[in-house]
């Protein structure tokens, strides 16, 4: 199946990120080149992880027709490897990167939620343990795909070492949430704190459905993360994308502050209310330090 | 920088941003991309600068 959503490519391969730092005269944005050794360690662990994403299927198939029951066999081994959230839809053309061709029939997203008490802790702390959930998304797929595959059927990891679908969409189809207006898909337990870990494959599984739970509606009255945004880059009117409301980030405007400096920017996600349910204390400790700061203030503490 | 919309018109009428985009090249190049596909024959895509279809 051919892909039909662009891709915005990530790091220095986004024309727009290239061209911000070239007008600066640099080889590369500084918030990459300032990485610290820990998080280099997690960055390459997904790039050692790249070869494995897909391999040889055994030939001895096991029975694939309880769907219903094969899709809980494969959440509770999705949870066993350390996943937080698992779903399943069938897999569509706008789940795919334009002009990639993915031969699979289904997708499972297996995702981990990050420790939100972070936040507290300030900018450094938030990334460190975005890039360790991203680092333990990898494994988990890349695992559940080779699971899979001893199965008999053909399965390909999808993570920040490699990937040719969109976790957006499936997050939404799968029923994790609804797209924010920050950017992100808001779950109601996790707000938007967690990352994820995909799985296209033939096995027949049962399917979810999407939830709706009010997210929509809800940002369009709240606007607490416009309101620490430092570089004003989330926008108050929406589009519409395959009949979704869906509001644009400016990254020419948020790049200068999550890639041309240092420090990374995780302010949108972090201060959002969603995030209350599963921490509430932190949550009002953190708005208060954000208070404190100034909202708008490109630092988290 | 340009700040470029692409929208897509279904057959039907219906309207779905595809995203915004930096420059009028990598829009074109995202459009010629979306209308070699045979599933979008029927759509038309609009590069411009407002949020909405003019
Ligand atoms: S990452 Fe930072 S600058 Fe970018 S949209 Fe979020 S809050 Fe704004
Ligand atoms: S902070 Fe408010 S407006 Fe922003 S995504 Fe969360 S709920 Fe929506």
């Amino acid at each position: 199946m051919r892909g039909t959503t662009p891709r915005r490519e990530q790091g220095m391969a986004d024309p727009v990120l290239a061209s911000m730092v070239h007008a600066m005269g640099l080889e590369s944005a500084p918030h990459y080149s300032a990485a610290k050794p820990g998080i280099q360690a997690y960055r390459n662990r997904w790039a050692e992880l790249a070869k494995f994403r897909d391999g040889p299927v055994n030939p001895q198939r096991i029975e694939g027709n309880d769907p219903a029951g094969m899709a809980r066999q494969i959440k509770a081994k999705a949870m066993e490897l350390g996943a937080d959230l698992v779903g399943i839809c069938r897999l569509q053309p706008h789940m795919i990167d334009l002009g990639k061709d993915v031969p699979h029939e289904f997708a499972i997203a297996a995702c981990v939620a990050e420790d939100y008490e972070k936040v507290l802790l300030g900018a450094d702390a938030v990334e460190e343990e975005a890039m360790r959930v991203y680092a333990k998304c990898a494994e988990i797929a890349t695992d559940l795909a080779a699971h899979i595959r001893s199965c008999g059927y053909p399965a390909r990891a999808h993570h920040n070492g490699g990937r040719e679908v969109q976790a957006i969409p499936i997050f939404y189809q799968v029923g994790f949430g609804e797209l924010g207006r920050h950017g992100s898909l808001i779950h109601e337990k996790y707000g938007s704190s967690f990352r994820p870990g995909i799985v296209t494959t033939d096995l027949p599984l049962a399917e979810d459905r999407p939830r709706e739970f009010g997210v929509q509606d809800f940002c369009l009255n709240c606007n607490v993360c416009r309101l620490n945004c430092p570089g004003d880059a989330i926008p108050d009117d929406y589009v519409r994308t395959h009949g979704i409301k869906r509001w644009l980030i400016d990254l020419e405007k948020c790049y200068p502050y999550s890639r041309l400096r240092e420090e990374y920017c995780h302010l949108c996600v972090d201060v959002c209310p969603y995030n209350v349910k599963s921490h509430p204390d932190t949550f009002r400790a953190f708005l208060k330090q954000r208070k404190k700061v100034g909202y708008k203030t490109p630092q988290s503490r | 920088m340009e700040k470029l919309y692409i929208h897509e018109i279904r057959p039907d009428g219906e309207i779905s941003t595809v995203g915004l985009f930096y420059s009028r090249e990598e829009a074109e190049k995202i459009v010629a991309q979306l209308q070699s596909l045979p599933e979008k024959s029927g759509c038309r895509y609009e590069i411009v600068e407002e949020e909405t279809v003019r």
